[in-house]
């Protein structure tokens, strides 16, 4: 924390971690008016846990998920435990070498979609019953008639999704990152590769997400 | 920038007692409610307390965006009652009510599945009725009274601030996207929205961190809101009855197995009929929507 404070202006950090908050919220916004079968409201979240560490990305996902409390409905905060828990998954991820190459932020964003799933479903289950109010609830029925478990039936139902939208927003905020000034985006490993092959990789990183993501659409409307 | 913030939140301006209190103490009874209403286990109390609430909602004069918030959480609703009845996720014995095609509705899982749906309406309706007759800067402000870092105020409500100005940014560039050919679905139109968005959000950091720096923050000087937040007796008698009641209501409550009939209530035929159909139609209806909408 030393280290960075010393590079990183504060005005900086107190204006990068409301933009990214202000992304998470609008990114869920875009994702509901384009019909996406994902989430996308923590790309914010893993570019301020990268760029100024996993905590500043805790705070981040907090707010978001209170900015989300006072727009839309207080019963949405106990998911700032999943936004939380994804910043450091996210951050310490970045401190042991996971965002250095493109097999690596991949892995990075199938952990977390596993770790973060994991949170979200006890909320599911003991708050909200297994319903999440949103597609996912379809396939938690069909689990739920062959024989599951109501948890596992929500852990399955929203573990395809959630990898999509995992790998999406790691490869999302990769390009966001790579956008940064070089005094912000000095601790992200992958950004002192050439710029060209760092986009391709968020490309081909944004490509496989959104295969997972169709795939996800055509084994529900089965 | 006061202005600003309250017309992007659910805060809608009025002159009720409700407005009137001190944020913590509306905080407070938020948090009182919450402690009564989670454990309660009869679904017609529930409903009855989200019905209050929304009274509540008339009388403060916040009732038309009090049902916009509300609206949010029905489909989660529908859909809790659903999985409940047909597959309780409670132990057995179950006791079968009626088949419906392949599903068996049994009639713990009809009472456990309102129990949900009753719990998320009441405690969601009373979350939106305190967070509509508050002011977020008023909040901030009594937050940072009892010691609550200034940054993290700070970031909240630039955050408040930020979020209605990057939507009306997405929509034009979505607009603007779609008239040179975007789809206006699915999900190849993600990266040319979402891209021209974030380059303009990075652009915003860099300006509104050269005009912190221009007012000097971080300075150690004393900081003033624009924003007055009183202490008023009022507010120490409505926190010390609150507190009252809430200790005698969780007593009464627990002498009566917070009204639990989930293993002896039977529910008449014509009633869980109705129920169960309206629970299903519900749910198809809104599976249906999310398929349509995907798929496109």
């Amino acid at each position: 924390m030393g280290e960075m404070l010393e590079r990183i202006p504060p005005t900086y950090i107190a204006v990068l971690v409301p933009v990214a908050a202000a992304i998470n919220v609008v990114g869920g916004y875009i994702v509901n008016v384009l019909h996406l079968p994902v989430f996308l409201d923590m790309i914010g979240t893993c570019v301020t846990c990268w760029v100024l560490g996993p905590w500043w990305g805790v705070l981040t996902g907090v707010i978001t998920n209170l900015a989300i409390a006072l727009l839309v409905n207080p019963v949405y905060l106990p998911f700032a435990a999943c936004n939380a828990i994804g910043a450091l998954v996210w951050g310490y991820g970045a401190k042991i070498g996971l965002t250095k190459d493109f097999p690596r932020l991949l892995l990075l964003g199938i952990i977390s979609a596993f770790i973060i799933t994991s949170m979200a479903v006890p909320i599911y289950v003991f708050v909200f019953g297994g319903a999440t109010g949103h597609f996912a609830d379809i396939m938690t029925a069909v689990y739920l008639q062959m024989g599951a478990q109501l948890w596992v039936a929500v852990f399955s139902s929203n573990i395809l999704s959630s990898l999509a939208d995992k790998i999406l927003a790691v490869f999302l905020a990769v390009l966001i990152v790579e956008a940064l000034p070089p005094t912000l985006r000095y601790r992200v490993e992958i950004t002192k590769q050439p710029p060209l092959r760092v986009v391709m990789y968020a490309i081909i990183g944004i490509v496989i997400g959104v295969a997972l993501a169709a795939g996800f659409v055509i084994l529900t409307a089965k | 920038m006061v202005q600003t913030s309250a017309r992007a939140t659910l805060y809608t301006p009025g002159d009720s007692v409700l407005h009137k209190l001190n944020p913590l103490t509306k905080v407070m009874l938020l948090i009182e409610l919450l402690i009564v209403v989670f454990p309660l286990m009869n679904p017609f109390i529930l409903f009855v307390l989200a019905g209050v609430a929304a009274v509540l909602a008339i009388l403060t004069g916040v009732f038309k965006s009090f049902l916009k918030g509300m609206m949010i959480l029905i489909p989660a609703a529908f859909a809790m009652a659903f999985f409940q009845t047909f597959w309780p996720a409670i132990p057995p014995p179950h006791r079968p009510i009626m088949t419906v095609g392949p599903l068996t509705a049994y009639h713990e899982g009809l009472y456990y599945g309102l129990v949900f749906a009753g719990r998320i309406l009441a405690m969601g309706a009373f979350a939106l009725l305190i967070v509509q007759v508050t002011h977020p800067v008023d909040l901030f402000v009594s937050l940072l009274k009892i010691k609550i870092p200034y940054i993290i105020g700070f970031m909240t409500l630039v955050t408040l601030q930020l979020i209605p100005i990057l939507m009306k940014e997405a929509t034009t560039i979505i607009q603007a996207q779609q008239s040179r050919g975007m789809k206006a679905r699915g999900l190849t139109a993600l990266i040319p929205s979402m891209i021209p968005l974030f380059a303009s959000s990075m652009e915003r950091v860099q300006q509104l961190a050269m005009s912190l720096e221009a007012r000097a923050f971080g300075s150690s000087g004393k900081k003033t809101s624009l924003r007055e937040v009183r202490v008023r007796p009022l507010d120490y008698v409505v926190i010390i009855v609150s507190l009252v009641i809430m200790v005698l209501s969780i007593v009464y409550l627990n002498e009566h197995n917070w009204f639990n009939y989930l293993r002896t209530f039977t529910f008449p035929l014509e009633l869980a009929t109705v129920l169960i159909g309206v629970i299903t139609v519900g749910f198809v209806g809104m599976a249906a929507y999310f398929l349509m909408r995907m798929t496109g």
